[in-house]
């Protein structure tokens, strides 16, 4: 059994640093957009099943193909109208499927990190040469379609292993998105090296807003708004991070574009906001805050 | 945990393009521009959903969507959806009707039989005939592959046909679900479109073992099942959605090739009191767009498919 604070430790308030961004900016906003792809015929799976409902679901995967065919193009347009650069959270698969879609990436410079290779394989249950298979998949495939290696992960339909998050460190790995635990980025304890958690949404996260709870996207819009002048007040005294989370396939429909293009102007259109990715995140949290944390945090625990 | 196989990380399907060989990669980018017959750049297609469900049908092993699956006999749940074919369908065809635009509606074969007068009806109103299997509460999926599957597609359009002496071109699977083999068994029955599949805003060949059919953009996450039944957001948020949906689309076919969509009609719940109204506010707002061409998904697969012969012609030359 693995306790709760072995991975993180905790600091008190008293304790934590001011957080300053370069620039001096009040908040860091950034927005993943998870691009997912699902096999019409995937293998049944651990634990759970890719499609529980019925076999085949042509529904459920034409529903997720509207993504690479539709979605992800009007959802890349739309951020380029607003001038931000998104993070993709990428099933690898999807760029040897789709290649037009990493070279997209290439051409606006965006960042891309690791989502597994589908996200109809799971790491449950996997051993750790299969999960070192995995991820030196992963490693060598967005190397091959974006000439670099990707610096964050978040498991396959969020699946991990008790070892997932040493490993992620070892292969060079800056940042987790799998912990919830703060809003603001924090040390992870692994085995070898240093790994960050940077801050990523389950709450403003079309997928739960639109997908689970069945809000309209102007109820979604509006939530961001908010979470955004909450995060933009509270950033005057210490440097907040924002995640925005969308899926091609919801946030790319005809009827929801205009929603999200509204909320992210209004984001926008405020000064001292860093648009950013969650590399550039992770690399400055490294570089000013990681050891300083870490000290503390063995402090408390000495 | 058991531990998994090493064939768990073999990816057969992993390849440019599909991982299967019923259609191929296309992205909203790709498409060469065109418009519709008219000139417009939106085609918009209502389709009105003529439905019977099962009240002693077995407790199947797929949900229907929209069945409220509850114990035997649930009269509840059963005679609001045949609302649907009653009061309900009076209301949506009047609306219809008063706004002039071409219709055409998905039917399941036993309403053919149990309404035969509802579908004399449609077909005499000019709505197009679209074959939606026998009952919403049959649910195609791989563990009826073979002959229980060609029976019900071959007793289904055949009832269909015989009823109203239509051709009966178009195909919607109850629940959009399909085995397989769906097309192929369709395709060789003479379908000529099916409106199951959900992953574009344009028409596109699917391959068939009997040559190529074509899908023909629907409604899903816009369904009115979908907005008021399942997920239960209001009418008039619908109504904004459909209007906010019409007017992207439209607004990229300005600058692209055409787009396609769909407003698909349940009478049960779009045909109560209290949204009629709002459907009939939809249809004023929606033929207040410029640059809209409405149809019915047949008239949207001949136009297609002309477009892209077209195309190939030229690209051959």
């Amino acid at each position: 059994m693995i306790s709760h604070l072995a991975r993180y430790g905790y600091l008190g308030a008293a304790n934590r640093p001011t957080l300053r961004f370069p620039d001096g900016q009040r908040i860091a906003v950034w927005i993943v957009v998870n691009h997912e792809v699902y096999e019409l015929a995937p293998p049944i799976g651990p634990v759970r099943q890719p499609w529980p409902r019925v076999h085949p679901d042509i529904l459920a995967y034409s529903h997720r193909d509207y993504g690479n065919r539709i979605g992800i193009w009007r959802l890349m347009e739309a951020l380029d109208r607003c001038g931000i650069r998104g993070s993709l959270n990428v099933n690898v698969a999807a760029f040897d499927h789709f290649p037009e879609i990493a070279e997209a990436c290439v051409s606006r410079g965006w960042e891309v990190f690791s989502h597994g290779v589908y996200n109809s394989r799971f790491l449950y249950g996997l051993s750790e040469s299969q999960e070192r298979a995995v991820i030196e998949d992963c490693i060598e495939t967005i190397s091959r379609h974006l000439g670099r290696p990707p610096r964050g992960w978040m498991g396959p339909m969020g699946t991990m292993t008790p070892r997932t998050l040493d490993l992620l460190s070892e292969y060079g790995f800056l940042y987790t998105v799998e912990l919830f635990h703060e809003d603001v980025p924090f040390p992870v304890k692994v085995k070898t090296g240093r790994l960050v958690s940077v801050p990523y949404t389950q709450e403003l996260n079309d997928i739960s807003v639109i997908g689970g709870a069945g809000h309209t996207p102007a109820v979604y819009a509006r939530m961001i708004q908010d979470q955004f002048d909450r995060l933009y007040l509270e950033g005057e005294a210490s440097a907040t991070v924002m995640c925005i989370a969308l899926h091609p396939f919801l946030m790319g429909q005809p009827h929801r574009i205009r929603h999200l293009e509204k909320a992210l102007a209004y984001v926008v259109g405020h000064d001292d906001v860093w648009l950013t990715t969650g590399e550039e995140i992770a690399r400055w949290y490294l570089e000013s805050y990681y050891d300083t944390v870490v000290r503390a945090l063995q402090g408390e625990e000495s | 945990m058991a531990p998994m196989p090493n064939e768990y990380l073999q990816y057969a399907g992993r390849r440019r393009g599909m991982d299967h060989d019923r259609y191929e990669y296309r992205s909203m980018r790709q498409h060469p521009i065109f418009r519709w017959p008219t000139g417009a750049g939106l085609a918009i297609a209502v389709v009105v959903h003529l439905e019977s469900f099962r009240l002693d049908a077995d407790r199947f092993a797929i949900r229907p969507i929209g069945d409220p699956m509850v114990e035997f006999p649930d009269f509840w749940g059963y005679t609001r959806l045949e609302y649907g074919n009653r009061g309900g369908l009076e209301r949506v065809a009047r609306v219809l009707e008063a706004a002039g635009v071409a219709v055409s509606c998905a039917v399941n074969s036993d309403v053919s039989m149990r309404y035969s007068a509802v579908v004399a009806e449609a077909r005499d109103r000019g709505w197009e005939i679209i074959g939606h299997g026998t009952s919403s509460s049959i649910v195609i999926h791989d563990g009826m592959r073979g002959r229980e599957e060609e029976t019900l597609v071959h007793d289904a359009l055949s009832s269909l046909r015989e009823a109203t002496g239509e051709p009966i071109r178009g195909w919607l699977s109850p629940s959009m679900s399909e085995s397989q083999d769906t097309l192929d068994v369709l395709a060789a029955c003479g379908v000529e479109y099916v409106l199951d599949w959900v992953n574009d805003d344009l028409p596109y060949e699917l391959a068939t073992t009997s040559g190529p059919l074509l899908s023909i953009p629907y409604a899903y996450e816009l369904n009115d099942l979908y907005v008021l039944g399942e997920v239960k957001q209001t009418t008039w948020d619908y109504v904004d959605q459909v209007i906010d949906g019409a007017r992207c689309l439209a607004a990229e076919s300005r600058v692209g090739a055409g787009r396609s969509m769909c407003l698909a009609i349940h009478p049960w719940i779009m045909g109560v009191p209290h949204r009629v109204g709002y459907f009939e506010s939809l249809l004023t707002r929606l033929r207040e767009l410029s640059g809209v061409w409405w149809a019915t998904p047949g008239d949207i697969a001949d136009a297609y498919m002309e477009i892209t012969a077209a195309g190939r012609q030229q690209g051959a030359s």
